[in-house]
């Protein structure tokens, strides 16, 4: 597993190392990660030193990446270039709330079913989420492959007579096969890519598919710094805390 | 090979009642949609597609062909699927009845690009759309990969504007759809996709089974008729068409 991080943000810079209830972002994704017994290895995959500095001080092993990387999984696919593996999962580090449940979902998803290049978690989201730019809103096939991702509201809710279908998010926790990995990377970046600002539409854009693994979520991302307090109030009653967080 | 238009109309339309039958230039905006299809060379027949006898009675007038469709429709596409079994052909091109500007060279370009690669279901055409005309949930705007195969159609402005950028040009879906005799039977098998259904488009079920749409850009400038604010437009950009002229006369 790798988690990508940097600096800097546009939204929030400085973001992987802000203290939620009294440690880094970072390393609560770190030892939440940590906490799923099914994942082999956890690398922080950084261009930045202070993070590095950060990684060994709660112990984590970090390597440090290219600082020309635009999106997060050209990071990732980076990292993992040199190490023998078959899944990789990428994990961001803007999801303090991540749990060790869905990263096993995703996992057990990916070794069911081998003919999967890559699958992302999603998870249903309410309206405050739906019409939020800063979530990524995902529309799939009846094959459950993803078919589109954007921060508009998909999909629309202007011509249905049905306002309660069920709307998605992307969670930023993403399953690679390693070769598939490569290929990506290796693949140019694409206009919607960029445009929306969405790494894995590279992959529809050069028409791939994605698996979406459906799970249950209440975690949010951090985007701004505003998502603070409601991730530490999210934490706060978190029953996983206590299981990394007093062993410091 | 064997080409049929078949045009689907109906009266009702909660937004525009009468919509099909509505006059620009003194004639019925069916007709205009009918009369020019049927100046395209590469095309064998014509056929207005619909349950009402008043828009029968009308085509009838103007010397053209309908087709009575009973069944429950659930698209546009399901009811030229109905006429299509009476009619037959090698392609038939699902032509809406709010399209009064099309052209013989916007149906050729459609029809042509279907028979280059066979593994295509459909073909549509889109024209360029600024920012400000893409907020109109009238309009489905498309996104598609760099081959210009669908990926999705909305009718939120797809793709974002998220980072402050305007200058995105969007892709509005401009309803002139070639189906093979295959693929037509297809889609009227499949069942309605959940995103169909929402986003109130045809396609959808396509993209939705994984079937291969692909999008080409309208030669001629196309506008679509959807609320009767846009009769006016249409009015003035067929005065100065020379296609109007060609049939208008006789």
């Amino acid at each position: 597993m790798v988690i990508p991080v940097r600096m800097a943000s546009t939204r929030f810079p400085g973001k992987p190392l802000k203290n939620i209830l009294g440690i880094s972002m970072i390393e609560h994704v770190y030892c939440r990660a940590a906490l799923c017994k099914k994942v082999d290895e956890i690398l922080i995959a950084t261009c930045d030193k202070e993070i590095m500095d950060a990684c060994k001080s709660f112990g984590a092993k970090a390597i440090l990446t290219s600082i020309r990387h635009e999106r997060s999984v050209d990071r990732v696919a980076e990292a993992v270039n040199n190490l023998d593996c078959e899944i990789v999962i990428n994990l961001q580090g803007d999801e303090p709330l991540v749990t060790p449940d869905i990263i096993e979902t995703l996992i057990k998803k990916m070794k069911e079913d081998k003919l999967i290049n890559c699958a992302n978690l999603v998870s249903k989201i309410d309206e405050e989420e739906f019409n939020s730019p800063n979530t990524v809103k995902i529309v799939n096939d009846l094959n459950n492959n993803i078919i589109y991702f954007s921060r508009e509201s998909i999909p629309s809710k202007s011509k249905s007579t049905d306002e309660e279908f069920e709307k998605y998010k992307q969670i930023g926790i993403i399953a690679f096969r390693k070769k598939f990995l490569l290929t990506y990377t290796d693949l140019p970046s694409t206009p919607l890519e960029n445009i929306e600002s969405v790494d894995m539409l590279r992959v529809l854009e050069h028409g791939f598919t994605i698996k979406m693994v459906k799970v249950e979520y209440k975690g949010v991302g951090v985007d701004v710094p505003s998502d603070i307090p409601r991730v530490e109030k999210l934490m706060a009653n978190d029953n996983l805390l206590s299981q990394y967080y007093l062993n410091n | 090979m064997k080409v049929n238009v078949i045009i689907p109309a109906r009266l009702g339309s909660f937004r525009f009642p009468n919509k099909s039958l509505t006059e620009i230039l003194g004639i019925p905006m069916v007709i205009h949609v009918m009369k020019r299809a049927q100046l395209c060379n590469i095309i064998d027949n014509v056929y207005v597609a619909t349950p009402d006898n008043e828009i029968a009675d009308c085509v009838r007038k103007y010397g053209g062909e309908s087709i009575i469709t009973v069944g429950e429709c659930r698209r546009g596409s399901d009811r030229v699927y109905e006429a299509f079994k009476k009619v037959g052909g090698d392609i038939v091109v699902n032509l809406q009845g709010d399209e009064p500007l099309v052209t013989p060279a916007m149906l050729k370009l459609a029809i042509d690009t279907l028979q280059e690669d066979d593994s295509l279901s459909c073909v549509n055409l889109f024209r360029y759309i600024s920012y400000d005309e893409a907020q109109d949930k009238n309009e489905s705007k498309v996104v598609t990969n760099p081959d210009g195969i669908a990926l999705y159609y909305s009718r939120e402005t797809v793709p974002t504007t998220w980072l402050g950028e305007k200058e995105i040009k969007y892709k509005a879906e401009v309803a002139v759809m070639p189906f093979t005799a295959d693929s037509i039977t297809d889609f009227a098998n499949l069942p309605m996709g959940e995103l169909e259904d929402i986003e109130s488009n045809d396609m959808l079920r396509f993209v939705e089974h994984g079937r291969k749409v692909k999008i080409v850009e309208s030669p001629d400038f196309a506008l679509s008729v959807d609320v009767p604010n846009d009769i006016a437009r249409v009015e003035k950009l067929m005065q100065n068409d020379t296609l109007y002229h060609e049939y208008s006369d006789t």
